[in-house]
């Protein structure tokens, strides 16, 4: 008795020592309290997890065990995983020290992926809703019931009124095997992730300078003298990448982090700015007023390489210190010390992430960020380079080869040059294919009529207004009427109620996830609702592309669990009950309806000359993954070895085939090196000249190259007038007559031209001007939702378009209204570390849901003063949609005054009401809770349709 | 019952009782000294078996590469 | 002879968590315990500082000093171990340690009812090693394996360090040589008596 009541004691002794000076966040959303004492912890169990948390694996210590090389699904870093295996079971993990992209190291969700091996919280077995219950079914029951409806469907309204959302998690082959199945299906109504994370980067980088990819490497950062951080929270999404920023801010780099919220990133800065959300593009161009006004740019440089930045001068001479002020709210001794900074210290290199991309005026951010790059010569350049980190393990992939609706694998258009090129890859008929789709034509949104096939699909941000719109007001013969979620979470997308609203109207939704997701149980459906268990990235093999570029090959940890399948599997068996199998799986090897990813890639190898993906065949990547141990962690370069002089698995562009071994491409648009050592120079791709000025390159070119100054990009004729046509052999000349660098199936051109010193895409001038844009110079324009309405008139947004996408969309008529009086605080969101994406997967590993059991609000303590908010206390969100959700008030400085920051990973919770009882039986994520996107609102890219996600408003009261 | 008898019980039970703590049979309680199961893998020829490895374990880990 | 200490390098330390979801995933610990955490300090303001915790093996373990029933001994590498089966429960240990480190399960979990539970610096405890008592007392044995604490294996910017004392400290002086500054070794001096 005496003992149990001292023990007792202890819970409510504070913590004594170092511990009892920390209340920090976690502290604050218990369960890893120590403040409260360890004693107390079980007490905040969900129910029943006790005994399920700790059934202690078995370790047969004279039973073998064999290790299997994979890479974390987490996050775009790449970093190296070794599980070990015995008896099929997953049951142990160690750190990959030989990887060079992490050395080992992981992040929480990387430290505890052993999880995934034997998780109970999946989705077990098909199921659909009978009468609102989950019921079980076959994968044969769950095959022929959805195709005979997606069929009927097809039948009644068109191949267009079915929208698929693939994924930025599956692996290369899965996800360019989802993007080929919705062409083979009929339709450009597919989407992934990567629309509402980095699409605005990736046209606006691309429209800039060529690729759109991160120009350089996490690794490449140890070259960096000058670190910017704009929007970007590596310590959370990223931190593996921190290791990297770390150790060059060690050896002097300068880190500087700008960013509405002091973030765990900010907490390392030398420097830290913080600004009103939604005014990048005033910061920035308050930075280049410093850079211009003390003549710190290259001129040198811009002579040679950049186009159009007398433009961006005469915008940015509008940008005084005090209207900078005025719009972002930093002082000019602020803004200096940055341009100061970056000018002092070269190369400097520019990281960005959804803080710069999610807004409607994305693509502006991510040019003005280019622009100021460009301006102090760092890209192209060990060490500088626009480090844009992506979001998803394989988000960087997806976007080159996976289900994109505007283009196809390879960023080929989805105009016939396009398609004809795919046919050629696929050996299908073209006119075959073209007669899968509607025949008719719609609104081009240009004044003009325009084929299905030959327009961009409903997108991943907008699938719920192709539901909701009127029919009449959509680009296609009908609205959407059923939605397949294969690999993606709802929960990421905003205006959550009427996301709901729309799920309940299609005639058929299908999950295809290992987890059940929010889609399962936001809605009140009571029919035709799907559930496939689909395999993690653990239970097959596969490639997939990390930010850098780099294509690791993931090796098969486990058997899929239960009855999970692959992601290529499941497209096999759909599409074979669709009828199109033996045409999209002609050149495809399928071992037990499993089309093999070997032979996917060397397909993918095929195709896609445009970016560099041909170089890295299945054997070359897995020779890569074995000799990781060879690879320099700065600059990627084997040193000795089998793979010598080779840049780590081969980052694309990796141009030629196989054989030929090029390199890889370490840091994109590299003078100082020979293209087949991985150097290049800016992509020719938007003519020769403008306005009598010259678009190429003006004495610059790639070490070795043998034209001495720009050139456009080849084709034969330019090979046959330079009279290098005949070192092409007799076979590639039968491929490549008549093609160019991009079409020539035999590789012949790239080969010969790289021969010759030169870059098969020309050679050019970066596009500080993108006139093809709504803003050729990027503007500022107020977010929709302002919590400045003064700023408005001056910097209004866009007027609204009839179609775009597909579908009507506003910009100007939502922001015709006031309502920071009613909605006085931004609403901002981000990430977590512990969780990913829609959070489903990661809230449901006990490792992780324990560090964070609560949805909440980040609030400074005036605003909460303001509306009565206490910490720790339960609070309504409200947005000006209507959408509101009731969570947890975290009172902090972290947030400015006037700014509350909400992550979204959490789901399972709708309005304040938990939708526990919604999922399948043992289903649920252990942690569940409002999602942030229910509160938020309207508005879209001008280029893209990347969603507003970081600027809007919203109010917070008492529960 | 006289007081005496008892007294001498008490004597006797005593010195038994004493003379019990210097056989074999009975362990002396030492405060601060471990009590429980011997660990081998905590012995110093154990520590000095691993302790090669465990260095260099510690530099391959830990010094960036 | 090598010495096992851990240090967490407070200028790397991005409260990441691997190193709490380490342990779990290792010693498969259950929910509710915790034998480290991440210690944060100014969270949210200027100076934020973070620095993971766990138990530290010290030189003079005061846990060991007021434990009633002394289940606590050292190995000859210097690491602080207990038995489970001699331990009451009773919650001295929390008292003593200036770290925090001892954890109680509530139920069943690690061996019985309200049993300490710590950090063992994956080096099991006494049992046979790698035998099933000794897994699920204490959890795996990777010290006898040749290989050091998973939580500072895969520490996200290796901030964590673990392993003998010697090299530990080498690794970070020269850090603070490259960077500058003074070190802050947290719990180091109060864990092992001197300064790195």
């Amino acid at each position: 008795m005496k003992l149990r009541k001292k023990t007792a004691a202890a819970v409510e002794q504070p913590a004594r020592g170092l511990l009892a000076k920390a209340i920090g966040r976690r502290t604050f959303l218990h369960g890893s309290g120590l403040a409260v004492g360890g004693l107390a912890a079980a007490s905040m169990l969900p129910t029943g997890m006790v005994k399920k948390a700790h059934a202690a694996r078995k370790i047969d210590r004279d039973v073998e065990i064999t290790t299997a090389k994979s890479i974390c699904t987490h996050c775009s870093v790449g970093c190296g995983v070794i599980a070990e295996v015995q008896d099929g079971v997953w049951v142990g993990q160690e750190p990959n020290f030989d990887s060079p992209i992490n050395l080992g190291a992981h992040c929480a969700k990387g430290a505890s992926l052993r999880n995934h091996g034997h998780s109970t919280r999946r989705v077990r077995y098909p199921m659909k809703l009978v009468g609102g219950r989950w019921e079980r079914i076959s994968w044969e029951q769950a095959v022929e019931e959805i195709g005979d409806k997606l069929l009927q469907i097809r039948e009644e309204s068109g191949p267009d009124s079915v929208w698929f959302a693939g994924s930025s998690k599956a692996n290369n082959e899965g996800a360019y095997l989802q993007r080929k199945f919705a062409a083979f299906w009929g339709s450009n109504n597919c989407d992934h992730q990567a629309r509402i994370c980095h699409s605005t980067t990736v046209a606006g980088v691309a429209n800039t300078w060529g690729y759109g990819a991160q120009t350089n490497s996490y690794n490449d950062i140890n070259n960096s003298k000058c670190i910017i951080m704009c929007g970007s929270n590596a310590a959370e999404a990223h931190p593996v990448a921190m290791q990297m920023i770390l150790r060059s801010k060690e050896n002097g780099a300068k880190l500087v982090v700008m960013d509405p919220r002091f973030t765990r990133t900010a907490a390392h800065a030398d420097t830290y700015v913080r600004f009103r959300s939604g005014t990048d593009v005033a910061l920035m161009w308050g930075i280049l007023y410093h850079v211009f006004e003390n003549e710190w740019e290259d001129k040198e440089y811009i002579r040679q390489r950049v186009y159009g930045m007398d433009k961006i001068r005469e915008e940015v001479a509008k940008w005084t210190p005090d209207e900078v002020e005025r719009v972002t709210g930093v002082p000019e001794d602020g803004i200096y010390a940055v341009a100061k900074t970056m000018a002092e210290n070269r190369p400097g290199t520019f990281i960005w992430c959804m803080g710069g991309t999610q807004h409607t005026i994305g693509n502006n951010y991510v040019r003005a960020y280019n622009c100021l790059q460009l301006a102090l010569g760092n890209i192209g350049v060990e060490g500088g380079g626009a480090n844009i980190f992506r979001g998803h393990d394989n988000v960087q992939g997806a976007t080159d080869v996976g289900p994109n609706p505007d283009n196809l694998p390879g960023y080929y258009p989805i105009a016939e040059a396009g398609w004809k090129h795919w046919c050629r890859v696929w050996d299908v008929d073209y006119d075959w294919l073209a007669g899968r789709f509607d025949q008719a034509e719609y609104d081009d949104g240009q004044g003009g009529k325009i084929k299905p096939m030959n327009s961009g699909g409903i997108t991943v941000s907008r699938w719920i207004d192709g539901i909701l719109e009127d029919r009449e007001n959509i680009a296609q013969r009908d609205n959407l009427r059923a939605v397949m979620m294969w690999g993606h979470a709802p929960n990421s997308q905003t205006r959550g109620p009427e996301m709901k609203r729309a799920m309940e109207m299609l005639d058929m939704l299908v999950v295809i996830d290992p987890y059940p997701t929010v889609t399962a149980v936001l809605h009140d459906r009571k029919d035709n609702t799907y559930l496939l268990p689909a395999a993690t990235q653990f239970e097959q093999a596969g490639s997939c592309t990390a930010s850098n570029r780099s294509l690791q090959w993931r090796e098969k940890v486990i058997d899929p669990l239960f009855e999970h399948k692959a992601d290529s599997e499941i497209a096999y068996l759909l599409a074979a009950k669709l009828g199109f199998a033996d045409e999209m799986f002609k050149n495809i090897s399928v071992e037990n309806n499993m089309p093999q990813p070997e032979s996917v890639l060397r397909e993918i190898n095929r195709g896609t000359w445009s970016i560099g993906y041909t170089g890295q065949s299945p054997e070359r990547l897995k020779a890569h993954m074995r000799n990781q141990a060879d690879f320099d962690v700065v600059s990627l370069k084997a040193r000795g070895g089998e793979l010598d002089g080779e840049t780590y698995c081969l980052p694309w562009p990796c141009y030629g085939t196989p054989e030929l071994k090029h390199p890889g491409t370490h840091v994109l648009y590299d003078t100082s090196k020979h293209v087949m050592d991985g150097g290049g120079n800016f992509r020719a791709n938007f003519g020769t000249e403008r306005d009598g000025e010259t678009l190429l390159a003006e004495d610059s070119w790639s070490k070795g190259a043998e034209i001495q100054g720009g050139y456009p990009a080849f084709d034969s004729d330019i090979l046959k007038q330079l009279g290098w046509w005949d070192e092409l052999t007799d076979e590639e000349k039968r491929h490549a007559d008549g093609m160019s660098w991009t079409t020539d199936l035999s590789g012949g051109i790239q080969r010969v031209v790289m021969k010759h010193g030169c870059h098969p895409f020309g050679n050019a001038k970066a596009r500080a001007v993108v006139w093809n844009f709504p803003d050729d110079v990027p503007l500022h324009r107020e977010p929709l939702y302002t919590p400045r309405y003064d700023l408005v008139e001056e910097f209004p947004t866009y007027e609204d378009r009839k179609i775009f996408y597909r579908l009507p969309t506003r910009w100007e008529s939502v922001q015709a209204r006031d309502y920071s009086r009613e909605f006085p605080l931004i609403h901002t969101s981000g990430r977590l570390v512990e969780y990913e994406g829609g959070g489903e997967e990661t809230r449901s590993n006990p490792w992780l849901a324990e560090l964070k059991q609560d949805m909440f609000v980040e609030i400074n303590p005036a605003d909460a003063n303001d509306s009565g908010v206490r910490n720790g206390e339960m609070v309504w969100l409200e947005g000006p949609e209507g959408g509101r959700i009731r969570i947890k008030a975290l009172v902090t400085e972290r947030v400015g005054r006037g700014t509350v920051f909400s992550p979204f990973h959490f789901g399972g919770h709708f309005q304040g009401e938990d939708l526990l009882s919604k999922y399948p039986s043992e289903s649920s994520p252990y942690v569940r809770g409002e999602s942030t996107n229910t509160a938020t609102t309207y508005g879209y890219d001008s280029v893209t349709m990347m969603q507003e996600t970081k600027t809007t408003l919203c109010r917070v009261i008492p529960a | 019952m006289p007081r005496k008898p008892l007294h001498l019980l008490a004597l006797a039970l005593l010195s038994g009782a004493l003379a019990a703590c210097g056989s074999d049979q009975t362990t002396m309680y030492e405060p601060g000294v471990y009590k429980g199961k011997q660990d081998a893998a905590a012995s110093e020829e154990a520590a000095e078996r691993r302790s090669g490895e465990l260095r260099s374990r510690a530099e391959r880990g830990f010094t960036d590469r | 002879m090598a010495r096992m200490k851990f240090l967490c390098d407070a200028e790397r330390c991005i409260e990441c968590q691997a190193c709490v979801t380490a342990c779990k995933n290792e010693h498969e610990v259950p929910w509710g315990v915790n034998r480290r955490r991440v210690i944060v300090m100014n969270d949210g303001k200027p100076g934020e500082k973070a620095v993971s915790v766990a138990c530290m093996h010290c030189t003079d373990a005061p846990c060991a000093a007021v434990c009633p029933v002394d289940c606590f001994y050292t190995t000859a590498d210097g690491i602080v171990l207990h038995d489970k089966d001699l331990c009451i429960g009773c919650g001295y240990c929390f008292y003593a340690c200036p770290f925090g480190a001892p954890q109680y399960p509530q139920q069943s979990a690690f061996g019985v009812r309200g049993k300490m539970d710590k950090c063992t610096f994956c080096a099991g405890g006494p049992e046979e090693v790698h035998s099933s008592a000794e897994l699920t007392k204490y959890g795996t044995n990777r010290v006898e394996e040749g290989k050091l604490p998973l939580c500072a294996e895969m520490c996200s910017t290796k901030a964590l360090l673990a392993g003998d004392g010697d090299i530990v400290a080498d690794i970070y002086r020269k850090r603070i040589i490259t960077r500058g500054g003074r070190p802050q070794t947290w719990g180091w001096e109060a864990a092992y008596g001197e300064g790195v």
